[in-house]
């Protein structure tokens, strides 16, 4: 069923949206909830939660394209899960490994004299945004699916029939090129 | 952390951008380079195309008939829930009134679900119209001595205003023709003289009486005894089985699994002796908490077209497609520390069926990982249900497993 109709089926309040949407990107929602949590249960746990969230968020919300809505929910339900459950990095961890490689990407506030300007998490969205839409195709999927999606070297590697070191070298590219322009935007946390 | 506020505001960014990571991948430099191999490769398909038809011709040709149709299923069934038993041990559940077959026949017999729901970009759309159900409704009446006119037949289809502004809407939205099939109503309806007749867009008969039915010589639809309620059964089969058209009525008792809250599940029905080796037809009995006869549930699925009789793989082969993963379920993928405790037979007759055709079915005891641990301690487990296609592969077109979304299915 057409994204449009799922939401349609929201707006009216029909259960049925939830089973659409189910069907639609259930594996997709598991698959990035699994890839942050690493554990099946709570993978499952926080799809449903997202079910829940988008029927309690739509309306008034009308997304243009419900994957990438029900991605971002799952997305930010697994990390909440994912720190309540590590009170600090551990090794192996795939989040942890996320995160420690997204570490280098923002300037430190005050590491630079000229940068001074505390931004709203918004305006990093923003510049986020800017600088994806800059990138060559084959880069911006590749950065989105490691630090949205959370996949795997290798399974990024499979996916873009690519060797991992590929995967690994433009990753390394566009981690290097965001930092550069985020301090040239002047962002800083 | 900041890291973690940077890994946010990335799932914030265009939903284009989130959405184009998941699409396909398009590179016309690999294409071009693939392109001799892609040719080689259709010419190999094709040849193997020739060849499995040409292998069909001459199997046929032995055989003194025409070629078996391919049969293409597809997906498995759609719907919410997950098909498993509630047990102590798998010798709980019974099903007396089964038609024997031997064990492994050389051929069974497939039909075409007529009826089949079909599951289109714009929901459900049903194979049958509104016409037909209706027509069944009015049939159905008669059996039971109530004439039922036309004018007299409500549904459940939304007024029409409303279905032209919805389907306005709808095609506005995805730029496509919205079908008019998606408006048939899931039902039709009518009450006279006391009873409430009722036929789905599947074309299965409801008929629930507003006076139940007390049963002659104390029998009731409502003991715990099996034996009572096979003798209810049996006079049941005998006037009602006959009333819907089975020439050998033969009453079924099935079930023995247990609900959530500890009752047991016992459904009563008729079939009819005469459709072998199989009986697709049923009729299902519901008697109310005095047992008297409350309610018949009819379903016809002896009407379809015979797409023939097909050669049938043992059990054992069907076995080995369950250990390589290659089977419909509901449950999660089967596991092979799991005990497979039973394998039987049966034909799966969902709404969503392409075909009524047999399948194996493996009952699998979970050990204890699926079952909570209120029922754990009174001596529970659960038992999932795989099905594996009993039909030789090389009919089958097509045959996609369960991809991880949420699904439910049945079978006689």
């Amino acid at each position: 069923m057409e994204d449009a109709l799922i939401i349609e089926l929201f707006w009216q309040r029909k259960e049925e949206a939830i089973g659409q949407t189910a069907d639609k990107y259930g594996s997709r929602c598991l698959s990035v909830a699994r890839n942050i949590l690493r554990d099946d249960g709570e993978a499952e746990e926080c799809v449903n939660d997202a079910y829940l969230k988008a029927w309690l968020s739509i309306p008034p919300a009308r997304p243009e394209r419900l994957s990438a809505f029900l991605v971002t929910v799952v997305r930010r339900l697994a990390l909440d899960k994912w720190r309540r459950r590590n009170a600090e990095k551990r090794e192996g961890d795939r989040q942890a490994l996320l995160l420690s490689e997204l570490a280098d990407c923002l300037p430190d506030r005050g590491s630079d004299g000229n940068i001074d300007l505390w931004v709203e998490r918004t305006e990093l969205t923003e510049a986020l945004d800017r600088f994806l839409r800059e990138q060559k195709q084959e880069l911006r999927r590749v950065f989105v699916l490691r630090y949205v999606y959370a996949f795997s070297i290798g399974e990024i590697a499979e996916r873009e029939d690519v060797s991992e070191n590929a995967v690994t070298v433009r990753l390394s590219r566009m981690r290097k090129a965001l930092r550069k322009r985020l301090e040239k935007e002047g962002i800083a946390l | 952390m900041k890291s973690e506020i940077l890994f946010v505001s990335l799932g914030g960014i265009g939903e284009d951008l989130i959405a184009e990571a998941m699409e396909e991948k398009k590179s016309i430099g690999r294409e071009r380079r693939r392109l001799p191999l892609r040719a080689m490769a259709l010419a190999a398909a094709v040849c193997l195309f020739l060849m499995g038809t040409l292998l069909l011709a001459l199997r046929s040709g032995e055989e003194g008939s025409a070629p078996l149709p391919m049969l293409e299923l597809g997906v498995g069934e759609y719907g919410m829930g997950r098909e498993a038993y509630l047990l102590h041990d798998i010798d709980e559940l019974f099903e007396n009134g089964r038609l024997t077959v031997n064990k492994t026949p050389k051929t069974l017999p497939v039909y075409r679900n007529e009826t089949k729901l079909e599951k289109g970009t714009f929901g459900i759309s049903p194979s049958v119209s509104e016409e037909q159900m209706k027509q069944k409704l009015i049939e159905t009446a008669l059996l039971f001595g109530v004439s039922v006119s036309g004018e007299e037949i409500s549904d459940t289809a939304m007024p029409k205003e409303a279905q032209a502004q919805m389907k306005a809407s709808m095609e506005e939205a995805s730029g496509l023709t919205v079908p008019d099939s998606i408006f048939i109503p899931s039902a039709v309806f009518a009450e006279k003289d006391g009873i409430h007749f009722e036929v789905t867009y599947t074309l299965a008969v409801t008929v629930r009486l507003d006076q139940p039915i007390v049963l002659p010589n104390g029998l009731l639809l409502a003991s715990e005894d099996l034996t009572l309620l096979s003798q209810a059964g049996d006079r049941l089969a005998e006037e009602y089985g006959a009333l819907f058209g089975m020439k050998e009525p033969t009453f079924r008792l099935s079930g023995g699994d247990y609900g959530i809250d500890g009752e047991r599940n016992v459904t009563l029905s008729v079939i009819d002796r005469s459709q072998t080796p199989y009986a697709l037809d049923e009729l299902i009995v519901y008697g109310d908490e005095e047992g008297r006869l409350k309610m018949l549930r009819f379903f016809d699925r002896s009407s379809g077209q015979k797409m023939g009789d097909y050669p049938i793989i043992s059990e054992k082969e069907a076995e080995s497609e369950l250990l390589a993963g290659r089977a419909i379920t509901s449950s999660e993928p089967y596991r092979a520390e799991w005990e497979i405790v039973r394998a039987e037979l049966v034909y799966r007759t969902g709404d969503h069926e392409p075909y009524y055709m047999p399948y194996y079915r493996f009952f699998v005891n979970e050990s204890g990982t699926q079952v909570s641990d209120y029922h754990r301690e009174k001596g529970f487990d659960t038992y999932a249900v795989y099905y594996v296609p009993a039909v030789e592969s090389e009919y089958i077109a097509d045959f996609s497993v369960w991809d991880g979304s949420f699904n439910g299915g049945s079978s006689s």
